[in-house]
C-alpha cells in the first residue's frame, strides 16, 4: 500500500514536471472559471500549448 | 501550566542551537580539512560534508535574514499566480513541484563543464568559489530576482530592467541576453563537437537523438496527443538502446566510417542541425528534445550524487596546482579573476536571473516559498557542481591533463603530449592513456577538449564500479549522451529565443519581419542568430588553442555581466523599497561581480600574454607569420584568426562598457533617491490579501 501511494505520488510529480498533466488543469479551470465556455479537446489542447511553452526562456545554461 | 510550556520551550530551542552548533562545528572541520590537507588523497566525502553543512548554515540563517529583514516575505500576500489564474501560465502550485520545475529549469551543463575546466587549478579553488559564491552570490540573486518578480506580476528581467532603472538598463539588458545566448550556444557546441570528434560511438548516439525526437514529436500530435509522459518513457528506452546501438556500430566497418568525422564536419553538421531545429514547428523536435533532456538531466544528476556518497572515491587531484600562475594548458590566466569566470553557472549565473523572472514566478502559491524556490533551488545546482569538480578530481591528474589539454599546447603526438604532461609533475603514460581510451570505446581520449568527455570518463568510473566494474565503454558514452543532449536542446532553444529578439528589433525596421509567424521573416532571423553563433563555433574548432581557451572565458564573461545586471536590478528595488540599510546583500556580490569581470575582460583584452590577451593573439600570429614559422595550414588562417581576435576583443569591450554603464545608472537611481530626487517609479503591485491561507 504505502509503495502504491509512493508510486502514484511520484507519477503525478513527473506529469506536472513535464505537463503531462497540463490538460486537466486547464479543463479544470475552465469549469470554474467559464463554465459556459467550450472545453477544448486534448488533442488541440496540445497543439495550441506546445507552441506557446517554447516561445520564451525555458532553459537555463 | 504556562511555566511549564515555557521551559519545554526554551529547551527546544536549545537543542536547536546545540544542533546547529554541532553543524557549523563539522562543516568547519570539513571545509578546514579539504583546505588545509596536503600530499596525501583526501575522501570525497569531506567535499560532500563540507557542501551540505554550509548549505545548510547559509539556508537556514543567511536565507532566513533575507527573507525576513531584507525583502520581508509576507505569507498573507497573493501571488500573480493566485490573482491573475489562467490554468496555463499562472497557476497556484505545490512548492515541491515549483522546486522542480524551477531546478530542472536552471540546471543544464554549465555547472558540469565549469568545474571540469576549473579544475586545472587543483580542487580548493574551485570547491570554495561554488560554496561561498553560491550561498553570497547565486543563491541571494536567484531569491532577490524571483521575489521582485513575484512582486511585480512574474515580469522579466529585462522588463524590471527597464520600470526600475529606466531606458538605459532595459537596452543593456536585452543586448546582454541576445550576446550571451550567442556565446553560449557557440561554446556548448564546440564541447558537443569535441566530444564526437573521431567517435562513431558518440555521434552515432547523439545523432541518434534525432530520429528519436521526431518520434516522440509525431507521437504526442498524431497518435497519443498530449501524453506527455508514456511518449517519454517510450523516448528513453529508445535512448539506451541508441547508446547500446552505437556500441555495434563502433564494431562494424562497413557503417563505421559514416559516423567517424574531425571537427570541421562536426561544426558544419552542428550548425546545419541548429538552422533547421529552429525552422521545424516546436511540437516536431524541440519540445520532445526537450521532455527528454529534462528526464535525463534530473535523473543522472540524483544517480550521480547517490554514487558518490555510496562509493566516496578518493580524490587524486592536489588541492591547488602551478597552473595557479597563469599557464594552465585548458585555458590560460591566473586564479584571481579566471576561476570565478570559469565557474559561473554553479556558483553565481546571471543566466538564472530569466528563469527567477519567467516561468518560475508565475507558479508560487505563497510569496514565503520564494525562500525555498529561488534560494534552495540555486544550492542544488551549486551542489551538482561540487559533483562535477568530484567527477573530475577523481581522475589521474596526468590522464585529466591529457584529455582536456589542447593538441596546440602539450603537442599533436601522444608521445610528446604525455611527456610535456609528465614534465609539470602529473605523470602519465601513452599505454594508460591506451588502455583508458579502449577501455573506453574510443580511438582516443588524447586533447578532447571541452571538458564533457573527461567528465564523462569520471562518471563512468563512478559508475561502472557501481555496477561492478564492467560496462565501462557504455557508461562513457551513456554520459556522452546525457551531456550532448541537453546541450542540443540548449542550441534549439536558445535560437530560437535569440530569433525572437532578433525579429523584434528586426520588426522596429520593416514591420513584417517582426512578425513571428511569417515565413521568410523566421528564415532569415533564424540565419542571421545561427551564423552568428556558427561562426564562433567554427573559429572556436580551427583554434589551433582549442576554442576553449577564447569562447569560455567571454562565455564566463558575458554569463557574470547578465548577473551584475540582474544583481543592478536586485539593488535598486531594495533601496527604492526603503531598506538601503540591507543593501549590502546585494552590494556585496555585485561588487565582487564587477571587479572580476573587470579584471577579466582587461585582461582578454590588454594582456601581452598571446595565450590570455587576444590583441597579444594577434600580433603574436601577424610575427610568426612574417618571420616564417609558421606551418603551411595555419599560416593560411592567420588573416581569419586575427580577425576573430578582434571580435572577441570588441565583444569584451561591449560587455565591459555595458556592465558598467549599468552599475553607474544603478549608483544613480540609488542616490536620486535617497536624496528624495524623482527615479523611476516603484512598480510593485499593491498588496491584495490571500484567500488561499497563509501558512
Amino acid at each position: 500500500m504505502r509503495v502504491g501511494e509512493f508510486c502514484a505520488a511520484a507519477r503525478a510529480y513527473l506529469r506536472w514536471l513535464n505537463g503531462d498533466s497540463a490538460y486537466e488543469r486547464w479543463v479544470a479551470h475552465l469549469r470554474a472559471a467559464h463554465p459556459e465556455a467550450p472545453v477544448p479537446s486534448r488533442a488541440a489542447f496540445y497543439r495550441a500549448e506546445v507552441e506557446r511553452r517554447w516561445s520564451g526562456i525555458r532553459r537555463c545554461c | 501550566m504556562q511555566k511549564k510550556e515555557t521551559a519545554t520551550g526554551d529547551r527546544r530551542r536549545r537543542g536547536a542551537m546545540l544542533a546547529w552548533i554541532a553543524v557549523a562545528v563539522l562543516g568547519a572541520a570539513a571545509v578546514g580539512g579539504i583546505a588545509i590537507r596536503r600530499g596525501e588523497s583526501i575522501n570525497s566525502l569531506w567535499f560532500i560534508v563540507a557542501a551540505v553543512c554550509v548549505y545548510a548554515i547559509a539556508y537556514r540563517f543567511y536565507s532566513h535574514f533575507i527573507a525576513l529583514k531584507v525583502l520581508m516575505l509576507d505569507a498573507t500576500r497573493a501571488t500573480p499566480a493566485e490573482r491573475l489564474e489562467d490554468g496555463r501560465d499562472f497557476v497556484p502550485t505545490n512548492r515541491w513541484i515549483v522546486f522542480g520545475h524551477h531546478f530542472a529549469a536552471i540546471a543544464g551543463p554549465g555547472p558540469l563543464i565549469g568545474p571540469t575546466l576549473a579544475a586545472q587549478f587543483g580542487y580548493l579553488p574551485g570547491t570554495l568559489w561554488i560554496l561561498v559564491g553560491g550561498v553570497l552570490g547565486g543563491c541571494v540573486q536567484d531569491f532577490v530576482i524571483l521575489f521582485c518578480s513575484v512582486r511585480r506580476n512574474g515580469r522579466s528581467l529585462g522588463q524590471m530592467a527597464r520600470d526600475e532603472l529606466g531606458p538605459v538598463g532595459g537596452v543593456a539588458a536585452l543586448l546582454g541576453v541576445m550576446t550571451i545566448m550567442i556565446i553560449l550556444i557557440a561554446v556548448l557546441g564546440l564541447v558537443v563537437v569535441n566530444a564526437m570528434k573521431h567517435s562513431p560511438w558518440g555521434t552515432f548516439t547523439v545523432t541518434m537523438t534525432i530520429p528519436i525526437a521526431l518520434f516522440m514529436g509525431v507521437y504526442l500530435r498524431a497518435i497519443r496527443p498530449g501524453r506527455v509522459l508514456e511518449a517519454t518513457a517510450i523516448g528513453i528506452v529508445l535512448l539506451l538502446a541508441a547508446v547500446a546501438g552505437g556500441g555495434v556500430v563502433d564494431q562494424l566497418p562497413a557503417v563505421r566510417g559514416w559516423f567517424d568525422h574531425d571537427g570541421r564536419v562536426l561544426a558544419l553538421a552542428v550548425i546545419a542541425y541548429g538552422f533547421t531545429a529552429a525552422v521545424l514547428p516546436v511540437w516536431l523536435l524541440l519540445a520532445p528534445r526537450d521532455y527528454l533532456s529534462t528526464f535525463m538531466k534530473v535523473g543522472t544528476i540524483l544517480a550521480l550524487a547517490v554514487a558518490i556518497v555510496i562509493l566516496r572515491p578518493e580524490i587524486r587531484m592536489p588541492a591547488v596546482t602551478q597552473f595557479i600562475d597563469g599557464t594552465g594548458p585548458i585555458f590560460a590566466g591566473p586564479l584571481f579573476p579566471f576561476v570565478f569566470i570559469t565557474i559561473a553557472c554553479g556558483a553565481i549565473s546571471g543566466f538564472h536571473a530569466l528563469i527567477s523572472s519567467g516561468t518560475t514566478p508565475k507558479l508560487l502559491a505563497n510569496e514565503a516559498d520564494a525562500r525555498m524556490i529561488g534560494y534552495g533551488g540555486m544550492m542544488m545546482e551549486s551542489f551538482t557542481a561540487v559533483m562535477a569538480m568530484i567527477a573530475a578530481c577523481v581522475l589521474e591528474p596526468g590522464v585529466f591533463f591529457a584529455i582536456n589539454s589542447p593538441a596546440g599546447v602539450v603537442g599533436h603526438e601522444a608521445a610528446a603530449a604525455v611527456s610535456t604532461i609528465s614534465s609539470w609533475g602529473f605523470p602519465v603514460t601513452v599505454a594508460q592513456m591506451e588502455v583508458l581510451a579502449t577501455e573506453m570505446g574510443e580511438a582516443t581520449l588524447f586533447a578532447r577538449t571541452g571538458g564533457a568527455p573527461s567528465l564523462a570518463v569520471g562518471m563512468a568510473n563512478i559508475f561502472a564500479s557501481l555496477s561492478g566494474g564492467g560496462l565501462l565503454a557504455l557508461w562513457y558514452h551513456f554520459a556522452i549522451m546525457f551531456e550532448a543532449l541537453f546541450i542540443l536542446t540548449t542550441l534549439d532553444a536558445g535560437t530560437r529565443v535569440a530569433r525572437f529578439m532578433l525579429q523584434e528589433l528586426l520588426g522596429r525596421l520593416h514591420a513584417p519581419l517582426g512578425r513571428v509567424s511569417w515565413y521568410p521573416g523566421v528564415i532569415v532571423a533564424s540565419a542571421l542568430v545561427v551564423i552568428a553563433w556558427g561562426w564562433f563555433l567554427y573559429q572556436g574548432v580551427v583554434d589551433p588553442l582549442g576554442g576553449i581557451n577564447s569562447l569560455w572565458p567571454l562565455f564566463g564573461i558575458s554569463n557574470q555581466m547578465l548577473a551584475a545586471i540582474a544583481l543592478c536590478v536586485a539593488t535598486s528595488v531594495i533601496v527604492k523599497s526603503g531598506r538601503a540599510r540591507h543593501a549590502w546583500v546585494t552590494v556585496a556580490p555585485l561588487g565582487w561581480l564587477v571587479l572580476v569581470t573587470s579584471s577579466a575582460a582587461l585582461a582578454k583584452i590588454f594582456s601581452d600574454v598571446p595565450r590570455i590577451g587576444f590583441l597579444a593573439h594577434a600580433a603574436d600570429l601577424k610575427q610568426r607569420l612574417d618571420a616564417g614559422t609558421l606551418g603551411a595550414e595555419v599560416a593560411a588562417q592567420v588573416p581569419r584568426l586575427v580577425f576573430n581576435d578582434h571580435l572577441n576583443t570588441a565583444l569584451t569591450v561591449l560587455f565591459l562598457v555595458l556592465t558598467w554603464v549599468l552599475v553607474l545608472d544603478t549608483a544613480r537611481v540609488c542616490v536620486r533617491h535617497l536624496r528624495g530626487q524623482p527615479t523611476p517609479p516603484f512598480t510593485e503591485e499593491p498588496y491584495v490579501a490571500s484567500a488561499l491561507g497563509a501558512r
